[in-house]
């Protein structure tokens, strides 16, 4: 099945997944029996609507639960089985998703936004009340060195189109300083130099020690940045390997690209 | 210059009666705002969370003579044990539900307060309590500037919410619970802290009722406490601090106080016909607000203001 997949994780953290199930009424979404993501430094999730890319990713955070299986993290340090912890305890271990559908605070400007990310659990206490400074001067740089990069239309306001909340999504999601970043479709609605631009970005922080798993619709992006890809059908993963291996693939031709793609 | 003092201050009694329940209703509108403008919690029971206050405190006081401070201690205590619990049950609970539920709490308060005759006196009342100090015919005012003290500490600590992390950690977990959670927040951790906290404050007010009105009954934790702060809060603008005390000027101030005292209506009218026609008013205002206005007279929170005075500093 796999081609060119190595499974030395050369010290980066790996989610590994065992007999990950779950079902909507008769339909089964997912249906995975062992899976490593991580292994590499970024790793292609593809297949078409309805593969259950999005359910996986979900099911990882626990923002869905799975009928069966686990999910478990290996950051070097220890395992930790994340499938039976809260959402906001697997954000706090280092794996973060990006959202598909455009996610906002209603009421959090851009800087809110931002200054929540970063914000540490102390910080956040009823009695802290005069903690906002300190907060502010700890991560302002690191902030407006992400601001610079992207052109917000009213940076001290609050993020008003698509694109804009898109960008917000991950560049909250990078303040949290992941080992594993899931990113679901990050860069749909974002134009061409912006999407390269965020690629760059991911790039950088992948090379200082970030493992990132994607699912993009934009094919190009996937294997120009992709070192492995995942290929999804009904629910499972059904082919692995480099990105020139799957494109090639006759499977993933005939089930997903079209002849006219190759 | 007499004559007009005397027409404003002509019956200082009712005056100050009327400026304890306008403070109130700041007070509790305050910590409403806090729990429903921005944490997005809707509080139905707030008259619950106030009279097991209230009834902890004249209980501490009468039954186990306790003196003032532990037994507004217990007060408090009693409050944010009951916000405590309340908070872990609604915390899952959707916005409906989260309303359903805190009624049924200020409704099983009073109920347990009204049956539990030998230990709050039920209908005949349980009484009396005293003022914790005696300055001769300045207590009564004297308690109105403690109590104004008390309110405008809770203004003060409501604005520095909103420009602390913790004040936007509830701003994100009343506006979007699943984002906040993949941002590593605690969602259902800081909704029960927040509804412990604020419920402490309301249980900590319904003690310091306790001395003005000396003798306690269940009827005087119906749900017109809880309609009264909601209508203040909303009139005046939810997300805002300042909502609460806008809005309780506009209800309590303009119909429980300034038409009373200075507008001469029959006594006939005033005992009868006005109570009914306020709480008429009251509910033609709140729809009017929710359809024409729904963020109050003051509107949304400000956080641009915020950040860029954040920015020049």
């Amino acid at each position: 099945m796999s081609e060119g997949n190595g499974s030395a994780s050369g010290g980066r953290a790996t989610i590994r997944i065992s007999g990950l199930t779950k079902s909507f009424g008769d339909q089964t979404v997912v249906n995975i029996d062992e899976l490593v993501l991580g292994a590499k430094p970024v790793e292609g999730l593809i297949g078409p609507n309805g593969a259950g890319k999005t359910t996986l990713m979900r099911l990882i955070m626990r923002s869905t639960k799975a009928d069966t299986g686990s999910v478990i993290l290996d950051d070097g340090s220890g395992e930790m089985v994340l499938s039976k912890l809260a959402p906001h305890r697997i954000a706090s271990l280092g794996v973060v998703k990006t959202n598909q559908v455009t996610q906002d605070f209603a009421g959090l400007t851009i800087w809110d936004s931002l200054l929540l990310a970063v914000a540490q659990r102390h910080d956040e206490r009823p009695h802290r009340i005069y903690r906002e400074r300190h907060v502010r001067e700890s991560h302002g740089e690191e902030i407006q060195s992400y601001l610079d990069l992207f052109e917000f239309s009213e940076p001290e306001g609050f993020a008003h189109s698509t694109g804009e909340k898109k960008l917000l999504d991950v560049i909250r999601c990078l303040l949290l300083k992941p080992k594993i970043l899931l990113l679901d479709e990050p860069t749909a609605g974002l134009p061409d130099d912006v999407t390269a631009q965020v690629i760059d970005m991911l790039r950088t922080k992948v090379a200082e020690g970030m493992s990132v798993v994607i699912v993009e619709h934009d094919l190009d992006v996937i294997w120009g940045f992709s070192d492995i890809v995942h290929f999804m059908a009904e629910g499972d993963v059904i082919l692995e390997g480099d990105p020139d291996y799957i494109r090639a693939h006759s499977t993933v031709v005939e089930k997903y690209l079209g002849s006219g793609h190759v | 210059m007499s004559a007009v003092w005397d027409y404003l201050f002509g019956s200082p009694a009712f005056l100050i009666f009327g400026t304890y329940t306008l403070m109130m209703i700041v007070g509790l509108g305050i910590l409403l705002h806090l729990q429903l403008g921005v944490t997005g919690i809707g509080n139905f029971g707030v008259a619950g969370f106030w009279g097991a206050g209230l009834y902890a405190f004249g209980i501490m006081q009468v039954t186990y003579d306790v003196g003032f401070w532990p037994a507004l201690l217990v007060a408090t205590a009693a409050g944010g044990v009951l916000g405590l619990i309340t908070g872990w049950v609604i915390a899952d609970l959707d916005d409906d539900g989260v309303l359903a539920a805190t009624l049924a709490v200020a409704t099983i308060v009073y109920l347990a307060i009204d049956s539990e005759k030998d230990i709050t006196g039920g209908r005949v009342g349980l009484g009396t309590i005293d003022f914790p100090f005696d300055v001769g015919d300045r207590t009564d005012l004297a308690w109105l500037a403690i109590l104004f003290g008390v309110v405008g500490l809770l203004l003060w600590y409501a604005r520095r919410v909103h420009r602390s992390p913790y004040g936007r950690l509830l701003i994100a977990t009343g506006t979007n619970e699943p984002l906040a959670r993949s941002l590593r927040k605690p969602v259902k951790r800081t909704k029960v802290g927040v509804m412990a906290l604020t419920s402490a404050g309301m249980g900590a007010l319904g003690g310091l009722y306790g001395p003005i009105v000396h003798f306690l009954f269940p009827t005087q934790l119906t749900v017109a406490i809880t309609v009264s702060v909601i209508t203040a809060l909303v009139l005046g603008g939810q997300q805002r601090p300042l909502g609460a005390f806008v809005g309780a000027l506009l209800t309590v101030g303009l119909f429980d106080i300034a038409i009373k005292l200075y507008v001469p209506l029959p006594k006939d009218l005033l005992e009868h016909a006005f109570p009914v026609t306020k709480q008429i008013i009251f509910g033609a205002l709140l729809i009017f607000v929710l359809l024409f206005r729904p963020l109050g007279i003051l509107g949304r929170m400000r956080r641009e203001r915020h950040v860029k005075g954040l920015s020049r500093v």
